[in-house]
């Protein structure tokens, strides 16, 4: 019989369950042992210990049933996705303080689209003005129905 | 209040001018998300959630239900014009609408799904109305125990009935479950799970719980794919060149529009296969955790079994179109039934409105009509003419949203993102909950790509407190004894109806299994 390599044997779906059951394992600790005011009877520690010991088993469970997924947890375009996402947004939102909300929305809106777009049809007219439109939209939003309280910044 | 002078209270309120505007603009911004392939109702309320709570409550409430409804007919318009479903909702509908399209019955298949989806949509409404309030008088009868077996088989229900594997559906529901236990204590007032953090001593708020798993992680997976496809297109242009034309598939032979007009003989004719999938859509929508997607099939199914043009279906029928079209649409106002009745959200969307709702000052739950009923009756009316204002803007716009349906990905994303990010931020002036949002919006994301169903997950971070709450009350009434929350024949009714789902789930599971193995 041929041996499979532990890359082979473990699933994502598996790996989930193992995250599962350490972070129950964790959890119950905490519960036990940790600061928690517990009261009397079933207090503060009884519906979360329920909870942990529920995402064990389910963690044991994921163990027996999930045996032939072998794509991983994150590849490196889900990477290359959360950071380019999620970093800038966090990055847009830091600006969006400091140097204003049409700046850096413009800026942002149109540094995005020149990512997404493909080099054949990238040119200046095809990202300024979504840019453009979708830097109204959100002032229009944010200035005319919403008001958006923001600490004074550089710019506008 | 006398019935009389509330009806005309809730009539006045309802047909103010900015409630009338606030609905129109509702349903337009659903059908044009709805008809957007990767764009969907969900999103769309999601992030427009934090900011209609500068609105007043009928405002908000019809601004929400409109983009709701709008979204259920928009995604069959993508689908009969280009065979790409705009929602998961309307995946049914391409198997005979597309075909329908094809054979040179554009106009017929997308007026038939059109007044279908109004008919199952208006049979759901009425269904709500009449049966929230009779349902909601029972629910004030039930105690804590009864309460907490309630949410046990809601739950149930939820993690199981979601597509996908049902062991993940429950995975997915004790981490909203863990997500939602964050913070202060619903009985005893203490903090837990908080790491030393101060500011999430309040728990996880709502709004960016629900934007980051729905809406940023959705977001995160429309910006693989715009990546993908245009490294694969900077490849080809590198190579020998873009083709960055149109394929000839969806184009239609031999198109005459004098044979594509549409007539009320129409209609009439696919009747019995609208009212099958209203039926359908209704009773599915109002379990918890069964949605419009499984609604669309389950109505298309049953339509091609009861008709007597059965083996029509699949090469262009327009029953086809109808059945399934009815069906996703009759979930709109049958999901709200257990929200109405026992603060329970049904689906996902449900669950979006409810934290609308609460956003109002107003608690989802047995009392809720009867504390709020000038807003409520108010809500029930603009329920009503929501329908027919999607029948109308629908008419009069149906080239403009074909075209609409067209703008790409890409340049969608980054103004989504703003919007998800700026709104989180303007509900409380918190940068936390920015935090928080993109956290989860991580979260979501790996979630969503191992097909993990994120409905569960959501419905359990909503109903964890009140699950806790409703075990800790009962069994402070029955002095610690754990047996007394089995003794009560309800509570015990909802144990075994739980107990009975999920070997019916097992047992299905079993079954896929087997199918694959054999194949």
């Amino acid at each position: 019989m041929k041996k499979r390599s532990i890359k082979e044997y473990y699933s994502a779906e598996r790996a989930f369950g193992i995250i599962f059951i350490l972070l129950g394992i964790a959890g119950l600790y905490d519960t036990m042992y940790g600061d928690w005011s517990s009261g009397p009877g079933y207090g503060t520690t009884f519906f979360p210990q329920l909870t942990f010991i529920l995402l064990i088993i389910i963690g044991i469970v994921f163990q027996f049933y999930f045996r032939e997924n072998k794509t991983r947890i994150i590849d490196w375009m889900d990477l290359k996705t959360i950071v380019m996402l999620i970093c800038t947004g966090a990055v847009y939102f830091q600006l969006v303080r400091r140097i204003g909300l049409i700046t850096s929305s413009f800026l942002y809106c149109s540094a995005l689209i020149a990512m997404l777009t493909s080099s054949p049809a990238r040119n200046m007219k095809k990202i300024v003005l979504p840019g453009l439109i979708g830097t109204i939209i959100i002032w229009l939003l944010f200035t005319k129905l919403v008001v958006l309280i923001l600490p004074r910044a550089l710019l506008f | 209040m006398e019935f009389v002078e509330l009806l005309q209270t809730a009539m006045a309120e309802a047909f103010t001018l900015g409630v009338l505007l606030f609905s129109i603009l509702g349903v337009f911004v659903g059908i044009t998300v709805g008809a957007i392939p990767g764009l969907s109702g969900d999103l769309a309320i999601a992030i427009i959630l934090p900011i209609v709570f500068t609105l007043s409550p009928t405002r908000a409430l019809g601004m929400l239900i409109g983009i709701y409804k709008g979204s259920m007919f928009g995604g069959s318009i993508s689908a009969i014009s280009f065979g790409v479903p705009g929602t998961a909702a309307a995946a049914a509908t391409v198997e005979d609408g597309y075909k329908a399209k094809k054979r040179g019955q554009p106009r017929r298949a997308l007026f038939t799904a059109l007044y279908s989806s109004v008919t199952g949509d208006i049979v759901s409404s009425l269904t709500l109305i009449f049966l929230a309030l009779p349902m909601a008088k029972i629910a004030i009868m039930l105690g804590p125990r009864e309460f907490f077996a309630l949410y046990v088989f809601s739950l149930m229900l939820i993690a199981l009935l979601t597509q996908g594997n049902p062991l993940k559906g429950i995975g997915a529901a004790v981490i909203g479950l863990l997500l939602g236990a964050i913070g202060m204590d619903p009985m005893a007032g203490s903090t837990r799970l908080t790491f030393g953090i101060p500011v999430l001593r309040g728990g996880l708020q709502l709004v960016p719980v629900l934007v980051g798993i729905f809406a940023i992680s959705e977001l995160g997976m429309q910006f693989k794919n715009v990546l993908m496809k245009k490294n694969e297109e900077d490849e080809a242009s590198r190579g020998k060149g873009a083709d960055l034309g149109f394929s000839s598939e969806g184009i239609m032979e031999h198109y005459d529009p004098a044979k594509d007009k549409m007539s009320l003989r129409i209609y009439l004719s696919t009747l019995k296969a609208t009212l099958i999938g209203s039926l359908t859509g209704t009773f599915i929508g109002a379990l918890p955790g069964a949605g419009s997607s499984l609604a669309g099939f389950m109505s298309y199914g049953l339509g091609k079994r009861l008709s007597k043009k059965s083996s029509e279906f699949g090469k262009g029928s327009l029953e086809g179109v109808a059945a399934p079209e009815a069906g996703n649409s009759a979930t709109c106002g049958a999901s709200l039934v257990p929200l109405f009745a026992f603060g329970i959200p049904g689906s996902a969307t449900a669950a979006l409105i409810g934290a609308a709702l609460m956003m109002q000052g107003i608690t989802p739950g047995p009392r809720m009509i009867a504390e709020n009923a000038p807003v409520m009756y108010a809500f029930f009316i603009v329920l009503v003419y929501a329908s027919f204002m999607n029948l109308g803007l629908s008419h009069l716009l149906l080239p403009l949203y074909a075209k609409l349906s067209m703008i790409k990905t890409k340049f969608l994303v980054p103004v989504v993102f703003m919007l998800a990010l700026l709104g989180t931020y303007s509900a409380r002036n918190s940068v936390f909950d920015v935090w928080v949002l993109l956290t989860m919006g991580v979260l979501g994301y790996i979630l969503r790509k191992h097909k993990f169903p994120l409905g569960p997950l959501v419905l359990a971070f909503i109903l964890g407190p009140g699950t806790e709450r409703s075990l800790r009350q009962a069994l402070v009434i029955g002095r610690g004894d754990v047996s007394y929350l089995f003794a009560s024949p309800i509570a015990l009714g909802f144990y075994g109806a739980a107990i009975a789902f999920i070997v019916a789930a097992m047992l299905a599971v079993k079954k896929q299994q087997e199918k694959k193995e054999s194949l």
